[in-house]
C-alpha cells in the first residue's frame, strides 16, 4: 500500500473492492468480446471468450488484494480495458 | 490477502450454504421426487420395457388428448426414474401425465414440485424472477471462487501438510474440521464452482453474443447452437399427420446402440412439425448429448448433432461434470459426499470465523448479526428441507396447490427458524433447540414415510428399488450424526466449565 | 462393483504413501524405514485403478471415476489416520 497518510485506510480498501468487483468485471467482459477477433470459428471463440472470462476476473479479483502498489492495480485495469477495446473494435470483422 | 479469502468466504457464505445443501440433495432429486410421490409404483430394478411401445402409447394417448398443444416432452424410464413422463404446453395450459412403463397404465400421484424444488432452488432460488436469482447465486459463486483461489494461495503451507496427510493440531478445532472438508475435496470445490459458472455463462458474460449477434434471431440461433439445444422452428399452419415415433425411437436407438432419454414433438400436427430424440444422459460425460432431429411428417432425418470440435466437446464435458447426469449410482454417492463436504466447508468456516472472533473487541452488533445468522442457516435451512418433506406427507392428497403449499411450508419453516434465532436469549440455547428439532424431524420422516397407505417399504425393496428406503435411511444416518455431534459439543463445553461452577 | 474396488485400491495406495511419512510412522507406532519405495509403491498402486477404470467405463469417463474415488480415499485416508493415533494414545 502506498504510505500516504492523506488517504484514509478505507477509501483504499474500497479501491481494491472496486477493482476487483468492478474493474474485474469490465476487464473480463472485454476480454469475452475481444476472444472474437481470434482466428477461429465463431463458437470456439465464444466459447474460449465466455470460459476465459471468469479466470481472468478471478485473477484479476485476487490480485487486487495481493499487489502492494493501487497506482499499479489501477493502471493495469486501465491499461488492459484500453488495449482490450482496442481489439474489440477493429480486431473483430 | 488471508482478509480476503475471510472476508470473502464470509459474506457469501449462508447463500452457498443453501445453494450447497439443496445442490448437493439435488444429486438425488429423482429419488427424492420418488418419495414424495408414494403413489408412483415400485418398478423393479430389473425390469424390461421398450421404449418404442411407450412412444407409440404416449402418441396415441397425446393425439386424442393434447392434439392442439405447441409441443409434446416425452422423458423414457431409465435407471433413476422408473417411470416415463410426458409433458405438453398449449394454449389451454399445460400438463403432466406419468406411465408405469411395466402396464401401460397411467398413475396420478400426488402433486408436487418434488425434488426438483431443490435442484431449481439451488441455482435460481425462488419467489425472485429466474434472472435476479440466477444473478445472485451467479455472484455468490464468483465469490467463492475467490476465496478457494486465495485459500490455496494465502495457506500453501496447510495444502502441503494436507498432501503428506498430516492435521494440523488434532483434528479438534473448527480450523481442522475446516481445512479438513476443504483441502481434501480442493479439486471437487474448484471443479464444481468453476462449472457451475460455465453453465449460465451467456447470463453471466452475454457481451460477446450480443456483439457477434446483433439481431436477436440470430442471437437465439447462436444460443441453441451453443447449449447444444435446438430450437422449435415455426409451426407453417398446415396440417400433416404425425409419422409414427415408436419407429424413430427404434431407429434412433438402433443407430446409437443406446437408449433414448427423452423427445420432443414441437407442433404436433402441423405439417413443420419436428421431433428432437436425445440419447440417454447415463455414462455419458457431456452433457451436450448426440441428437436427432426428424421431420414429423415424414419421419426423415433432418439434423444429426453430436459434439465433435474440442470447444464443443469441452463446454459439454464442464456442464456434464457439474450436472453429473452421466452418474451411475455409485459416482453419484461420490458426488453427494463431496457435495456434503462443500456444505461442511461452508458451515465450519462460519463457526470458525465466529468462535475465533467471539471474545475479541469489535462489533457487538455485527457478531450477534454473525451468530444468529449462524444458527438460522446452519441449522434452519436443514428443518426447511425436512419440513418441506414432512408436509409431502402431513397435506391432504387431494389439496388444490398443494405443491405450491409445499414450497410455502419450506419457506415459513425457514423464516421461524430465523425467528427463534433472534428472539432467543442464549445463543447457544437456539443451536440445542434448532438441532434438536432437525433430529425429531429427521426421525420422523422415516415413520411418516413408514405409515404412508399408498406406500410399501417391502414392495419397494422385494422390486429391488433401494431409491426411496435410501432417503429413510439418510436421515436416521443424519441424525445420528447430529445427536453425535451435539454430545461432543456438550461433553467440550462441560470440560470447559471450572469444577465449582459445575457443583452448584 | 468395480467402483468398490477401485475405492478400496485407492485406499490401499493413499494408506502406503502415508506410512512412507516417518513423522507418520512414528505416531502410529511403527519403526522408520525408507521412505521411497512405501511412496513408489502407493503412487503405483493408485494407477492401476485409473486404467481399471479405463478399461470399465470410457476413457473420459474412467478419468473422472478415478479422480472422484482419489478425493473419496484420500479423505478416508486422512480421517483414518487421526481417528487411528487418537485410539493409540487412549489405549
Amino acid at each position: 500500500m502506498l504510505p500516504n497518510a492523506s488517504i484514509p485506510h478505507y477509501w483504499m480498501l474500497l479501491l481494491r473492492i472496486m477493482a476487483a468487483t468492478l474493474g474485474g468485471y469490465i476487464v473480463a467482459a472485454l476480454f469475452s468480446v475481444a476472444a472474437l477477433s481470434l482466428p477461429l470459428d465463431i463458437m470456439m471463440s465464444l466459447r474460449i471468450g465466455m470460459m476465459g472470462s471468469f479466470i481472468i476476473w478471478a485473477g484479476v479479483a485476487t490480485w487486487s488484494f495481493i499487489t502492494p502498489s493501487l497506482i499499479r492495480l489501477w493502471g493495469a485495469i486501465g491499461l488492459a480495458t484500453c488495449s482490450l477495446l482496442l481489439v474489440a473494435n477493429y480486431g473483430i470483422h | 490477502m488471508a482478509q480476503l479469502h475471510t472476508w470473502c468466504g464470509l459474506l457469501a457464505a449462508w447463500l452457498l450454504f443453501a445453494v450447497f445443501l439443496t445442490g448437493t440433495l439435488s444429486y438425488f432429486k429423482e429419488s427424492i421426487s420418488l418419495w414424495m410421490q408414494p403413489e408412483l409404483p415400485s418398478v423393479a430394478a430389473n425390469a424390461e420395457w421398450d421404449n418404442r411401445r411407450l412412444a407409440d402409447y404416449w402418441q396415441h394417448y397425446l393425439a386424442e388428448h393434447a392434439s392442439t398443444a405447441r409441443n409434446w416432452q416425452i422423458t423414457f424410464p431409465d435407471e433413476r426414474m422408473s417411470v416415463s413422463t410426458a409433458v405438453w404446453f398449449g394454449e389451454d395450459g399445460s400438463e403432466q401425465l406419468v406411465l408405469d412403463p411395466t402396464t401401460l397404465t397411467l398413475v396420478t400421484p400426488r402433486e408436487t414440485r418434488g425434488g426438483d424444488f431443490f435442484y431449481r432452488f439451488h441455482f435460481q432460488l425462488h419467489h425472485l424472477p429466474a434472472v435476479y436469482g440466477r444473478w445472485i447465486i451467479g455472484i455468490a459463486t464468483m465469490m467463492m471462487f475467490v476465496a478457494v483461489i486465495s485459500g490455496v494461495i494465502t495457506h500453501k503451507k496447510i495444502l502441503r501438510d494436507f498432501f503428506a496427510f498430516r492435521p494440523q493440531k488434532g483434528a479438534r478445532s473448527w480450523l481442522d474440521a475446516h481445512n479438513a472438508c476443504s483441502v481434501l475435496t480442493l479439486p471437487f470445490q474448484l471443479m464444481i464452482t468453476y462449472t457451475g459458472l460455465i453453465t449460465l455463462m451467456s447470463l453471466y458474460m452475454p457481451w460477446g453474443l450480443e456483439r457477434a449477434f446483433p439481431d436477436a434471431d440470430a442471437r437465439r440461433q447462436a444460443i441453441s447452437e451453443l447449449h447444444a439445444f435446438p430450437l422449435s422452428g415455426p409451426a407453417t399452419g398446415q396440417p400433416a399427420a404425425l409419422h409414427a415415433l415408436s419407429e424413430l425411437v427404434g431407429d434412433a436407438e438402433s443407430h446409437w446402440q443406446k437408449p433414448v432419454q427423452s423427445l420432443r414433438v414441437s407442433h404436433p400436427g402441423d405439417a413443420g412439425a419436428r421431433v428432437a430424440v436425445w440419447q440417454s444422459a447415463l455414462e455419458a460425460l457431456s452433457a451436450h448429448r448426440p441428437q436427432r432431429i426428424y421431420e414429423a411428417s415424414s419421419g426423415a432425418l433432418l439434423a444429426e448433432i453430436q459434439s465433435q470440435r474440442i470447444d464443443e466437446q469441452a463446454h459439454g464435458v464442464m456442464v456434464g461434470l457439474h450436472a453429473g447426469r452421466y452418474a451411475n449410482w455409485g459416482m453419484r454417492w461420490i458426488y453427494f459426499s463431496l457435495g456434503a463436504a462443500g456444505c461442511g466447508m461452508v458451515a465450519t468456516g462460519l463457526l470458525l470465523w465466529t468462535s475465533k472472533r467471539k471474545y475479541k473487541k469489535g462489533s457487538e452488533l455485527g457478531m450477534w448479526c454473525v451468530e444468529r445468522l449462524n444458527i438460522a442457516t446452519l441449522a434452519g435451512m436443514p428443518i426447511a428441507v425436512l419440513a418441506f418433506l414432512a408436509s409431502n406427507r402431513l397435506l391432504p392428497v387431494a389439496l388444490s396447490g398443494r405443491a405450491q403449499w409445499e414450497i410455502h411450508f419450506f419457506f415459513v419453516a425457514w423464516l421461524l427458524a430465523l425467528l427463534h434465532a433472534v428472539l432467543r436469549r442464549s445463543a447457544s440455547q437456539a443451536w440445542r433447540e434448532q438441532l434438536t428439532l432437525t433430529v425429531i424431524l429427521l426421525l420422523c420422516l422415516p415413520m411418516l414415510n413408514l405409515l404412508a397407505p399408498s406406500y410399501s417399504v417391502l414392495g419397494d425393496l422385494a422390486a429391488g428399488n433401494w431409491q426411496r428406503v435410501s432417503v429413510d435411511l439418510m436421515c436416521l444416518v443424519g441424525a445420528l450424526i447430529i445427536v453425535w455431534q451435539m454430545k461432543r459439543a456438550a461433553k467440550k463445553t462441560l470440560s470447559r466449565v471450572p469444577p465449582t461452577q459445575v457443583a452448584s | 462393483m468395480m467402483l468398490i474396488t477401485i475405492l478400496a485400491l485407492c485406499t490401499l495406495g493413499f494408506t502406503l504413501i502415508a506410512l512412507s511419512d516417518n513423522r507418520h510412522r512414528r505416531r502410529c507406532g511403527l519403526k522408520p524405514a525408507q521412505q521411497k519405495p512405501w511412496f513408489w509403491a502407493g503412487s503405483a498402486i493408485l494407477g492401476w485403478p485409473l486404467w481399471l477404470a479405463m478399461e470399465t467405463w470410457s476413457t473420459g469417463l474412467g478419468i473422472t471415476l478415478w479422480l472422484g474415488c482419489l478425493s473419496i480415499s484420500a479423505g478416508v485416508v486422512f480421517l483414518g489416520l487421526a481417528m487411528f493415533e487418537r485410539l493409540r494414545q487412549q489405549l
